[in-house]
C-alpha cells in the first residue's frame, strides 16, 4: 500500500491483492494516517487491485464510513466499469459515495494541482 | 468435464490465482467483460467463505461446446449453494446449476458463461494453448516474487543486525569511557581539595601569625591568594555536583514545579533581603520528573535570574509554561543582563561564562548542570537572550519511561 498527502488530501493506492488477514491492518493504517495528518479528504485508489469482490468492496465501504467519522470526505477512484456493473447488480449498496474515475480526476475536482507525477505503489 | 485448470481455494494466494484464471479464460474465449468479472467475484466470495470456515472447495475451469457455441464452465465443488447474487442470469446471461452430492461425491455448483468463440475453433491445439496460458497465471510466478522479496528482506535484516551490534558495541565503549571520565573528575576534584586546603590554611596562618612581618602589599597578596583558593574550592564543589548528577539513581514521580519554584524564590529572597524583585509564578505546574534533579534545575535557573537582574529595579522574574510543537516547555524569564545569542551554544558548556566575575559572580557551571539534569531526564533545554533586555531559558521533560 502506498500513501501520500497532497495539501489536506490523503491519497491511498491499494496493493494488487489485499488478503483477509491484512484488511484490518490496512484499515488501521489508513485511519491512523487520517488522524495524524488531519486530512479533509481521503482518496482510495482501487485501480491496482486485481479484483474487487463483495467482501473487499464492503471493507472499503466500511473504511469510507470510518473515514467520514474522522472528518475526512471519502472518494473512491479506479473502479472499472465491469466491476461497477457487477457490484451494483449483486446488490452492493453504495449510498452517498463519491466514485471518480482516477486519482488525477479526483484531485482536479478538488482543485489540488500537482506538478509531480502521481506515485503508484 | 475435462478441466483446463483446477484450484483448491484454501489460501489467499489460491484465491488470487483462481480470480486471475477465471478472468483470463473468459477474456480469451470472448465472454463479456462483466460476465468474467461477475464469475471471478463469485469465485472469490465463495473462496473467502471456504477459507474462513475451513471447508474444502475446489474451482475447476473447463470448456464445453453447445449448439456450435463455446460455453465456459466454472465448477465449484464442495459448495451446495451460491451466496445470494442477483441478476446473474438476467443481467450477465450466466447459468448456475447446483448438483447435490451423488455417490459419496461432493455437492457442487456449476457456472456456465456464454462466449463468442465458435465451437469449431476449439480443438486440441486450442485447449493446449489455453492450458499453457492458465499455467502462466499460477502462483509459481507469485511465489518467485515472494521468494525474491524474502531474500531482499533477509539481507536487509542482516544489515540491520550488524548495525545493531555495532551500535551496541559503541554504546558499551561510550559507557565505559563515560564512567572512567566520571570517576576521573570525581577523584581529581577530591584530590585537588587537600592541597587547596593546605594553601588556604597556610595563607591564613601567615596572615595571623606573621601579621607584623608583612607590609600592606604582602597582606593584600595573601588575601588575593585566599580569595582565589575559595573560588577554586567552589569550582571543585560544582564539578563534584555535576558528576554526582550523572551518578545518582533517578526516582521519577509527580513534582509540583510551582511550589518548588516558590520555595526556591523564598530562599533567594532571604539571601538578598534588600532587593526589589517582582516574581510571577504560574500556579499548578506539575511534571513527571526526578524531584532532586528538577530542584537542581530550578535552583540554578531561578538563581541565575536573581543574579543577572541585580542591577534592575524592579527586577522581574517569571516562571511559567507554554506549549511549543505539542510539548510543554517550562520557562524562567527575567529582565536582567541577558546575553548575545551569537554565544548561545556556549551557554550550556561547563565553565563557560559570558560575563566576567567582576560583573556577575559564579563559576560558569550552573547551566551545564541544568542541561545535564534535564538531558538525564530525557528532556531538552533552550535559551533566548538579548543584551540588556533579559533572558529566557525553557526546558521540557520527557516521559518518565526514559531512564538515566
Amino acid at each position: 500500500m502506498h500513501m501520500y498527502t497532497l495539501r489536506d488530501v490523503l491519497v491511498v493506492a491499494l496493493p494488487p491483492a489485499v488478503y483477509d488477514h491484512a484488511v484490518q491492518d490496512l484499515q488501521t493504517d489508513i485511519l491512523t494516517q487520517i488522524a495524524e495528518t488531519s486530512a479533509a479528504v481521503l482518496i482510495i485508489d482501487v485501480a491496482p487491485v486485481d479484483l474487487i469482490d463483495r467482501f473487499f468492496a464492503q471493507t472499503m465501504l466500511d473504511l469510507c464510513k470510518m473515514a467520514a467519522l474522522l472528518g475526512a470526505h471519502p472518494i473512491i477512484t479506479g473502479i472499472d466499469s465491469p466491476t461497477a456493473a457487477v457490484l451494483a447488480t449483486f446488490g452492493l449498496d453504495m449510498p452517498d459515495l463519491d466514485l471518480v474515475g482516477s486519482v488525477s480526476d479526483a484531485l482536479a475536482q478538488l482543485g489540488v494541482t500537482n506538478t509531480e507525477p502521481i506515485p503508484r505503489g | 468435464m475435462n478441466p483446463l485448470a483446477s484450484i483448491n481455494l484454501s489460501t489467499d494466494l489460491a484465491l488470487v490465482e483462481a480470480r486471475g484464471k477465471v478472468r483470463t479464460l473468459a477474456e480469451d474465449l470472448g465472454a463479456q467483460a462483466v460476465a468474467g468479472t461477475a464469475v471471478a467475484t463469485i469465485v472469490s466470495d465463495v473462496g473467502r467463505r471456504a477459507i474462513k470456515d475451513d471447508l474444502p472447495v475446489t474451482a475447476e475451469l473447463a470448456i464445453e461446446a453447445v449448439e456450435g457455441r463455446t460455453i465456459m464452465q466454472v465448477r465449484l465443488s464442495g459448495v451446495s449453494a451460491l451466496p445470494e447474487v442477483e441478476g446473474l442470469r438476467s443481467r450477465f446471461g450466466i447459468e448456475a446449476i447446483s448438483s447435490t452430492a451423488v455417490d459419496g461425491g461432493r455437492p457442487s455448483v456449476e457456472l456456465r458463461i456464454p462466449t463468442s468463440t465458435p465451437a469449431a475453433r476449439v480443438d486440441e491445439a486450442f485447449l493446449d494453448r489455453e492450458r499453457a496460458r492458465l499455467i502462466q497465471r499460477s502462483p509459481g510466478q507469485l511465489l518467485e516474487e515472494v521468494q525474491r522479496q524474502n531474500v531482499e528482506l533477509s539481507s536487509l535484516l542482516e544489515e540491520l543486525r550488524d548495525t545493531k551490534n555495532a551500535l551496541a558495541l559503541k554504546a558499551r565503549e561510550l559507557e565505559t569511557v563515560n564512567r572512567e571520565l566520571e570517576s576521573f573528575s570525581y577523584s581529581v576534584s577530591h584530590d585537588l581539595r587537600a592541597p587547596l586546603r593546605a594553601v588556604d590554611g597556610f595563607g591564613l596562618a601567615l596572615l595571623e601569625d606573621y601579621d607584623a612581618a608583612l607590609d600592606e602589599t604582602g597582606k593584600d597578596y595573601l588575601r588575593r591568594i585566599r580569595a582565589a583558593t575559595a573560588r577554586m574550592a567552589r569550582l571543585i564543589d560544582d564539578l563534584l555536583s555535576l558528576s554526582r548528577l550523572t551518578r545518582d539513581e533517578m526516582h521519577v514521580g509527580r513534582v509540583d514545579l510551582s511550589r518548588l519554584a516558590e520555595e526556591i524564590v523564598a530562599e533567594l529572597r532571604e539571601g538578598e533581603p534588600g532587593r526589589n524583585v517582582d516574581v510571577t509564578i504560574t500556579p499548578g505546574l506539575e511534571a513527571e520528573a526526578d524531584a532532586a534533579l528538577t530542584r537542581v534545575v530550578l535552583v540554578n535557573l531561578l538563581g541565575n535570574a536573581f543574579k543577572f537582574t541585580d542591577k534592575r529595579d524592579p527586577a522581574r522574574i517569571a516562571f511559567g509554561a507554554e506549549t511549543v510543537d505539542g510539548r510543554l516547555w517550562y520557562c524562567v524569564e527575567d529582565n536582567g543582563a541577558g546575553f548575545d545569542m551569537t554565544y548561545a551554544d556556549k551557554l550550556f558548556g561547563a565553565f563557560q561564562r559570558l560575563h566576567t566575575t567582576d560583573e556577575f559572580d559564579g563559576t560558569g557551571i550552573g547551566l551545564a548542570i541544568v542541561q545535564r539534569a534535564i538531558h538525564r531526564q530525557g528532556g531538552e533545554v533552550r535559551a533566548w537572550g538579548e543584551i540588556g533586555t533579559g533572558a529566557k531559558i525553557s526546558f521540557c521533560l520527557a516521559s518518565p519511561r526514559i531512564g538515566g
